[in-house]
């Protein structure tokens, strides 16, 4: 079975999911995309100056790093880290801003839009367009525009202007339908930078052919350290871009096994979670065909994670392919099990992984011990882990923090009544 | 689609624009909008378009989003949304469509759903989000023409000669044509670029042409009557209603529509 072929294709049809049901007003402007970026990735002079940026900008290749501590306290496999945390602006994220930023200056476009959740895929396209001189609008839910203020502080110090989502639950899908409704009101000027392997054909296999430099660096790497490919890749699933990034270049090696490991929030059997593959169905919404939690009516449905980056109903549709083809393996992690695996990795590997990330890591957790010593997982360290001091500190209850935070709060209250 | 059909022709030799009014079911509920449809009836609508409120109408502007979270979040669903359209037809002659989002009609099945409307005697169906090209799969195509059930296909002004000739292959009913890019609800100035574009699409199709998103005034009806048969309005309706007590909302629609409609 050839899956890289099938997952890269003009047409944006992956088996039954993908597409690119968008009204008709969209239509040529995805197509326009579509064509400048399947040129592009013809061209040269294109190709190489992508790579030269990775090199000087964003920090690639990462290391892939080996775990001997917490391959040594589990007992079992070998396990190997994947550092997407060590990029510019902290996570994977930026591999496919610097791309599609690319892509919109070759078609002269000078106004980007992107959605945000927890803020990371905003603050990198922040980022890039800061970089390339392009104007830039972030849409946020109102919700996660509130919570989330450290990253629209930053945004905003990149010179963004972020605009907080009043619709529905306030959360990344109606930051994604508002950015929609932004790129269908200025269609000819704006580039809508899409932050995963979501949405309408292109962008999945766009963002896919921008992450995939992440297994490919991990190919000569594990090489180089083992002698060999691995046996198992792991990374955590929300919409699927850090995952199709490290499978990617591995989907036609038949004997490598992967886990996509989805966001369990407090429980799979309750509604309080982001598991599409947990009681999940076919839909059409955003753009594309994939696997949506939603209601018989086919209402997409709250979702919740500890994680905000994995908060969200939809799932890649090359995600849902690798999933009913039975390629991948899907499970999820549970926000209680995602917490002790993030402590764990800090205190054994001293590295603090994104939430996200974490969710591999409770697998690589489950994992590794059943596994022989000679046998290899690596694992997508997707981003890292600062940005979530806040939900972190809350979550840990540390007395140490919330003291901190009152006193900020009294200082600053007493500065602006003096002012 | 035969109801829908003859008013087309009725439209047409009248020589008067038609107008196709549009609600959202269950807005603000489902008693009230029920008594909505009947009032935008009486005053002198042509076609009713029905919308089936979905959680995420990306197609849609602030106003018809809100009137689609604030149905849902009072309960309607697409059984209860189906019932009362079938109680509105039942009260009417003219011609009602359902306008909805492809994801309703896939999770209720394609096939059941296409029956479901022609058994309920509904005229035809606006499904924003399913551009032909994704008919393979699907098959809304086929079972809409199967049950005799008109599917309206958009043309946006963005749309490219080569696509509009396609797009026309497809339709049934009537062609709608947005007037401007963008969502429903700005107000949109009549210009030249909009002309030239409603005459391109009339040069390459037979059906009558209906044109919205924006569409608020008599001014405008005017501007575009010698371009198209049917007016298609939304937002600026919504307007009329929107977080008012019912009585009061069932005036200005009549009143909003009387100077829309003219003499």
């Amino acid at each position: 079975m050839d899956y890289k072929a099938t997952l890269i294709n003009k047409e944006g049809h992956f088996g039954a999911f993908g597409g690119r049901y968008v009204p008709e007003v969209l239509v040529p402007i995805m197509d326009d995309l579509r064509d400048a970026f399947f040129m592009a990735t013809e061209d040269e002079h294109f190709i190489e100056e992508l790579k030269k940026l990775h090199r000087t900008y964003t920090g690639r290749p990462t290391p892939l790093y080996h775990c001997e501590n917490l391959s040594e306290k589990l007992g079992g496999a070998q396990i190997f880290m994947k550092n997407e945390g060590l990029l510019h602006t902290g996570a994977h994220k930026i591999n496919h801003c610097l791309g599609q930023a690319l892509i919109a200056k070759r078609m002269g476009k000078k106004r980007v839009i992107a959605e945000t959740g927890a803020g990371q895929h905003g603050l990198a396209t922040a980022t890039v367009c800061a970089k390339f001189g392009l104007d830039c609008t972030v849409y946020m839910g109102a919700k996660d525009y509130a919570r989330q203020r450290p990253n629209v502080f930053w945004m905003e110090q990149l010179g963004a202007t972020v605009i907080p989502v009043t619709d529905g639950d306030q959360t990344l899908r109606d930051a994604i339908n508002a950015a929609l409704r932004d790129l269908i009101s200025h269609p000819e000027e704006t580039h809508y930078l899409l932050g995963t392997v979501c949405g309408p054909n292109p962008y999945p296999a766009m963002n896919t052919y921008f992450q995939k430099v992440i297994g490919e660096e991990v190919r000569t790497q594990i090489e180089d350290q083992t002698g060999g490919p691995p046996d198992y890749l792991i990374a955590c699933v929300g919409g699927g871009s850090n995952a199709l990034g490290l499978f990617y270049d591995f989907l036609d090696d038949e004997h490598i096994k992967m886990i996509g490991v989805e966001a369990g929030g407090k429980g799979v059997s309750d509604h309080e979670h982001a598991a599409r593959f947990q009681g999940g169905s076919v839909g059409v919404a955003e753009g594309f065909k994939s696997y949506f939690l939603q209601n018989g009516d086919g209402q997409l449905s709250s979702t919740h994670s500890i994680s905000a980056g994995l908060d969200y109903a939809g799932v890649g549709p090359q995600i849902a392919y690798l999933q009913e083809s039975k390629r991948v393996k899907f499970t999820y992690a549970i926000d209680r099990d995602v917490m002790s695996a993030y402590q764990l990795l800090a205190q054994t590997e001293g590295v603090f992984a994104a939430l996200e990330s974490s969710h591999a890591v409770a697998e690589v957790i489950k994992l590794a011990p059943g596994l022989k010593k000679d046998q290899s997982i690596v694992f997508n360290c997707s981003g890292r882990g600062d940005k979530d001091l806040f939900i972190v500190t809350k979550e840990l209850g540390d007395e140490g923090f919330k003291t901190f935070l009152a006193e900020e709060l009294a200082e600053v209250t007493k500065d602006s009544g003096t002012a | 689609m035969k109801k829908l059909n003859s008013q087309l022709d009725k439209i047409q030799s009248s020589g008067k624009p038609g107008f196709m009014m549009h609600m959202v079911a269950g807005y603000p509920d489902l008693e009230q909008s029920e008594k909505i449809a009947t009032q935008i009836l009486d005053s002198g609508a042509d076609l009713l378009e029905v919308q089936i409120p979905f959680s995420d109408p990306v197609a849609d502007g602030p106003v018809i989003a809100r009137a689609n979270e604030v149905a849902l979040k009072n309960g309607v669903t697409v059984g209860t949304s189906l019932l009362m359209i079938q109680r509105i037809v039942a009260s009417t002659e003219k011609p009602i469509v359902i306008m909805t989002y492809f994801n309703i009609i896939q999770n209720y099945g394609v096939e059941k759903f296409c029956e479901r409307a022609v058994e309920i005697g509904v005229q035809g169906l606006i499904v924003p989000d399913y551009p032909f090209d994704e008919e393979k799969d699907n098959s809304l195509i086929k079972y809409a023409q199967a049950n005799k059930l008109a599917l309206i296909q958009v043309i946006a002004s963005t749309s490219r000669a080569d696509r509009i000739q396609e797009i026309i292959k497809h339709a049934s009913g009537f062609i709608y044509c947005m007037a401007r890019t963008g969502t429903t609800g700005r107000k949109t100035d009549i210009n030249i670029q909009t002309i030239n574009y409603l005459e391109s699409v009339r040069a390459g199709c037979d059906l009558p042409m209906a044109v919205g998103f924006g569409l608020s005034e008599r001014s405008q009806v005017q501007a575009l009557k010698k371009y198209a048969q049917i007016m298609v309005v939304g937002s600026a309706l919504i307007n009329e209603y929107a977080d008012k007590p019912l009585d009061e909302g069932l005036k200005r629609i009549k009143k909003f529509m009387e100077g829309l409609i003219g003499n």
